[in-house]
């Protein structure tokens, strides 16, 4: 049963397409995602590798990977709205969001190898990560940070066709899925062609397993997350580790900036996920305000309570429109390939949904706790796992809150009087 | 083969709400396609893809119904047929309309759900067939055989399985039991964008309706439950209810 | 005025013909075996709706009836509309009620999937499909004119078999204590802890559609709901059901409702007297040792 259900808006229109699409989702979602997703997250809390293949075969199946990538590389043909659709409404269904992570990560980077990176790297990884046999997500932190892009220390040195790849990442997505899948996988990385900063990068597929068959010089490990388990964290140790030059991604010491636009992509679908999470949690509320009485009165008569719901509610709705005005821009520039519309507009939009869609989903989690009491401290409780999912991404996967602060004020106080 | 499945267009019932002082329905929801139209659909998929053919959705609604067809037609029909000014939905004025549809065209197999989920009329199948002059397989749960020019379903009935079969063309409504239909993919949604749709009003097909009943209320049914919440340690909670059951039998 | 009626249940002719005659009708049956009725028109069965739609027409023809009867089961439902449809004629299914009116009758059943109870009116002459196990009747006296009635055998599809699903006797109806159980049940084998809770309440089980049409754990008679049994026990225990709208109608005249479930928020709620919240497999052992 939808408790909230989204406003009648002429602002925020969806095409017919796009609102059966939304439903296709939704259903595929209440069939196989939102009766399973707590019992996913306690199996991988025990045991992180206790990865939840049979529903990442659904959903590749459903076509919930790869949707923006083209037909001929066996992606969804479908825009970058459609995209952030579909992970709002799967992290609707499993408000931890692993799966929606998940899909958004193996929907995010294979676009971005698609625009940047070879012909031939585009028809070996997009169709198998479309079909669930391989992940393909982002690799970029390392140990002495993750913020600081361009002071990343990896290697890699051109020997004739190879290049060799030493180094260390750390805090990655999906380092258990590479392993685990049939087909296997990687990311989309940076290592270090050319001098210090931000100029002597370049980005490469790096495919840590690839037709099942583990790559030399590629050493992982696994973390125990808090939360959002049904997906790995991990990191891994590059030692020698070739990559053939068909696996570099756009120019050579441009990596950085390629790496901007992925992460612009995927900022945008991460905070649709966090939406989708939130919708989730305001529902928890509502059902709870509905039925709690305490006084002999609905919780929700005390002004405490309800005044702080409606904060809550339109910073959900507010979240939205930041989420579905980058979305929209992101098809003028990536889809419909608009003149009128480059790269470099998305970076505010971005960081403004990216900024407000995760520390809402967390604030909001945390309302909801108080609200429910003590019941939801108790495991049994599903709340919490809505809480320590997404607050991964306020912590910053994807890009840490403060450098969403930092692009904001960049791009509208102006670069030289932030130095 | 050329399949005609009737769908219908029905309330997204999880969304209507009810009022709780008057117990009146809130029907200002949107349409979807009914649950056991998909099954009739589903159905009509499978036989396409081991015999060919050509699957028509045939429908009569309000003009929403522009829009819910396309449901139909991601799960994959191949084209619709539909009138999209009828708002009066008694079974007799659907299955004239339907029925003057059906006759523009001619079917090997008229597909249809054994009810809507939302009214469980269950006469669609009865009156299209009666109309058409065709024989009819109701509460099929199975469809074992379709060839070229028969039929062999197996019914649900309330006491009784039958295995049944008719000569073609036939009418065949299913059960909700018979299948899982499938959720049509992005795919499948941006093509039924450019699949046909040929949409008639009741004018075109020469039809007047005329209301032949009266509706003289539609309420929830009123419960008054105590709604009493007990929680606690199950050897307590069960002490409780083993009161309850004392105190009622 | 008169009624023409036809049920392939003879208690289900009974009751219907009851109502009827209690409404001031004259009552005609067809049916296959001797039932009540002012006229009776007594045939051998038959299951196809061709030949019953045939003879109704027949039947009706020579009657001239101001009303038409039906069983609203699959067969009556499937019937019923045929024949409305040839005379052209309003047919209303999955009556819950008959109300009689100046040349008109009301009827009331459920509509937006058992959300709501529409009550219609329509003149007459109609075409009716009561649900019999709802409507209730006193006993009346009848005429009782019997006429051996040959149905004309006119098939229009052919019936290769026909098997008799297995059916247990079941008491749903007539029980004072019902226990209801649902998916909240993991695996058949447990269905052992809801048997033993019914003996030691000397209580009929029924369930949810999903166990008996989809696991089968049960038979379709137990399932209670919009399209199964409409129950009115005084005391229901209802385990592991949320309570969706298709499965509570049937609980609805129930006396006292008790339900365990673990989701506090479960639709069910709304349609118990005591809903306790937990889990079924803690509280039915304590329960049973508690009784
Ligand atoms: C669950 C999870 C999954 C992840 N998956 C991936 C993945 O798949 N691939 C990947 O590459 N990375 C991944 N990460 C890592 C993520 O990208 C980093 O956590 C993020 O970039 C921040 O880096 P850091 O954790 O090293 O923190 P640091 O960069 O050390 O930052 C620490 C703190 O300093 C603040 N800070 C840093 N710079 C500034 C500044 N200039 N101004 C103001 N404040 C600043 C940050 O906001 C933060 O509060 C994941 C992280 C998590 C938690
Ligand atoms: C046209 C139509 C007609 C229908 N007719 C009927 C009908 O006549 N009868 C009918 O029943 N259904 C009918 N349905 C189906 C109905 O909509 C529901 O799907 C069905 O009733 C749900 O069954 P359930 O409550 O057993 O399962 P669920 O909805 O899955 O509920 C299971 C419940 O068990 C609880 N639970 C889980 N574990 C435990 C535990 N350990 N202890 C306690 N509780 C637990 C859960 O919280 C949940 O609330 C119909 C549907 C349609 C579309």
């Amino acid at each position: 049963m939808s408790v909230i259900d989204f406003p009648k808006n002429t602002v925020l229109t969806f095409s017919e397409e796009e609102e059966l699409f939304r439903e296709s989702v939704r259903e595929f979602c209440q069939r196989h995602i939102a009766p399973n997703w707590v019992e996913v997250d306690k199996r991988s809390e025990q045991n992180p590798m206790d990865i939840p293949v049979d529903i990442i075969k659904k959903m590749a199946d459903q076509g919930l990977f790869c949707i923006p990538c083209s037909e001929e590389y066996g992606g969804q043909g479908g825009s970058y709205t459609m995209a952030t659709i579909a992970m709002e409404e799967i992290a609707y269904a499993d408000p931890s969001v692993a799966l929606a992570v998940y899909a958004l990560l193996n929907t995010g980077w294979p676009f971005a190898l698609e625009l940047f990176g070879t012909e031939e790297a585009c028809q070996e990884i997009i169709p198998e990560v479309a079909a669930g046999r391989a992940f393909f997500g982002i690799a970029s932190t390392e140990p002495q940070g993750g913020s600081d892009v361009a002071g990343l220390k990896t290697r890699a040195e051109k020997k004739g066709d190879v290049y060799i790849l030493n180094g260390e990442k750390t805090f990655i997505s999906g380092v258990g899925e590479v392993q685990k899948l049939e087909w296997g996988g990687g990311w989309f990385t940076l290592a270090r062609t050319g001098g210090e900063g931000h100029k002597g990068l370049s980005a490469f597929a790096l495919l840590a397993r690839k037709n099942g068959e583990l790559s030399d010089g590629w050493d992982p490990t696994i973390y125990e997350d808090i939360g959002r388990h049904g997906l790995t964290t991990g990191g891994f140790r590059l030692t020698d580790f070739e990559v053939d030059s068909k696996y570099l991604i756009g120019e050579e010491n441009k990596g950085f900036y390629h790496v901007m636009e992925g992460f612009n992509l995927a900022r945008i679908v991460v905070a649709a996920a966090t939406i989708g999470a939130s919708r989730w949690l305001l529902e928890q509320a509502v059902e709870w305000f509905r039925t709690r009485k305490l006084f002999g009165r609905n919780i929700s008569s005390f002004q405490g309570v309800s005044f702080k719901f409606a904060d809550m509610y339109a910073r959900w709705e507010a979240s939205r429109y930041f989420v579905y005005r980058a979305s929209r821009l992101a098809d003028k520039i990536y889809i419909e390939k608009d003149p009128s519309y480059k790269p470099l507009d998305l970076n505010v939009p971005v960081a403004l949904a990216k900024n407000y869609g995760p520390e809402t989903c967390v604030d909001l989690a945390e309302e909801v706790m108080k609200w429910y009491g003590a019941y939801a401290y108790t495991k049994e409780a599903p709340i919490f796992r809505a809480w320590l999912g997404p607050f991964s991404y306020v912590i910053g996967a994807e890009g840490a809150q403060n450098i969403m602060r930092l692009i904001i004020a960049r791009d509208i106080i102006g670069r030289d009087y932030l130095k | 083969m050329k399949i005609a499945v009737c769908v219908k267009e029905i309330y997204n019932l999880e969304q209507v709400k009810i009022v709780r002082e008057t117990r009146e329905p809130i029907l200002d929801v949107p349409k979807k396609l009914d649950d056991l139209s998909r099954n009739a659909l589903e159905e009509a998929i499978k036989i396409r893809e081991k015999l060919g053919g050509e699957i028509v959705a045939i429908s009569a609604g309000s003009p929403e119904l522009r829009k819910t067809i396309k449901e139909a037609l991601a799960m994959g029909a191949d084209r619709a047929a539909i009138v999209t000014d009828f708002t009066e939905s008694s079974p007799e004025s659907a299955a004239l309309v339907l029925s003057r549809i059906l006759e523009k065209d001619s079917y090997d197999l008229i597909l249809l759900g054994d009810a809507s989920s939302d009214d469980y009329s269950g006469q669609m199948a009865s009156r299209v067939a009666e109309t058409l002059n065709l024989p009819q397989i109701t509460f099929v749960s199975e469809i074992r055989e379709v060839s070229d020019g028969k039929i062999t379903c197996v019914r649900d009935m309330d006491d009784y399985i039958e295995v049944v079969e008719s000569d073609l063309p036939c009418v065949v409504s299913v059960t909700n039991e018979i299948n899982e239909p499938r959720i049509p993919a992005l795919k499948d949604i941006l093509k039924a964008s450019k699949k046909p749709v040929e949409n008639f009003s009741l004018q075109d097909l020469g039809i007047e309706i005329s209301r032949s009943y009266e509706i003289v209320e539609n309420l929830a049914p009123a419960v008054d439950r105590k709604q009493e919440v007990i929680e606690g340690e199950a050897a307590e909670v069960a002490g409780k209810i083993a009161e309850i059951i004392g105190r009622e039998v | 005025m008169k009624a023409l009626v036809f049920a392939e249940k003879a208690d289900h002719l009974n009751r219907i013909s009851s109502k009827l005659k209690e409404l001031g009708f004259e009552v005609h049956a067809l049916s296959f075996a001797e039932v009540n009725a002012d006229f009776l028109y007594l045939a051998g069965p038959k299951y196809d709706y061709a030949s019953i739609t045939a003879a109704i027409d027949m039947l009706s023809n020579e009657i001239r009836p101001d009303l038409v009867v039906f069983s609203s089961t699959k067969l009556g439902k499937e019937v019923s509309s045929r024949f409305a449809q040839r005379k052209n004629m309003t047919c209303i299914t999955e009556c819950l009620d008959l109300q009689l009116g100046d040349s008109s009758i009301t009827v009331s059943r459920y509509s937006l999937g058992g959300k709501t109870v529409t009550k219609i009116r329509t003149h007459l002459p109609a075409v009716v499909a009561l649900v019999a196990d709802a409507i209730e009747s006193k006993e009346q006296s009848f005429q009782m004119n019997v006429r051996e009635f040959q149905i004309p055998d006119s098939p229009q599809i052919r019936t290769v078999s026909r098997e008799e699903k297995r059916r247990e006797a079941v008491g749903l109806k007539e029980a004072d204590v019902i226990v209801v159980v649902g998916r909240g049940l993991r695996k058949e084998e447990d269905l052992k802890l809801v048997k033993e809770l019914a003996k030691k309440l000397n209580a009929e089980i029924g369930c949810t559609r999903p166990l008996s049409h989809d696991y089968r754990w049960l038979p379709e008679e137990r399932m209670i709901g919009l399209s199964g049994e409409k129950v009115s026990p005084k005391l229901l225990i209802s385990i592991g059901v949320s309570g969706q709208i298709q499965h509570a109608v049937g609980i609805m005249n129930s006396k006292t409702v008790i339900a365990i479930n673990t989701d506090e928020n479960a639709p069910m709620k709304e349609h118990s007297d005591y809903f306790i919240v937990g889990d079924l497999y803690e509280i039915l052992p304590e329960l049973i040792k508690n009784l």
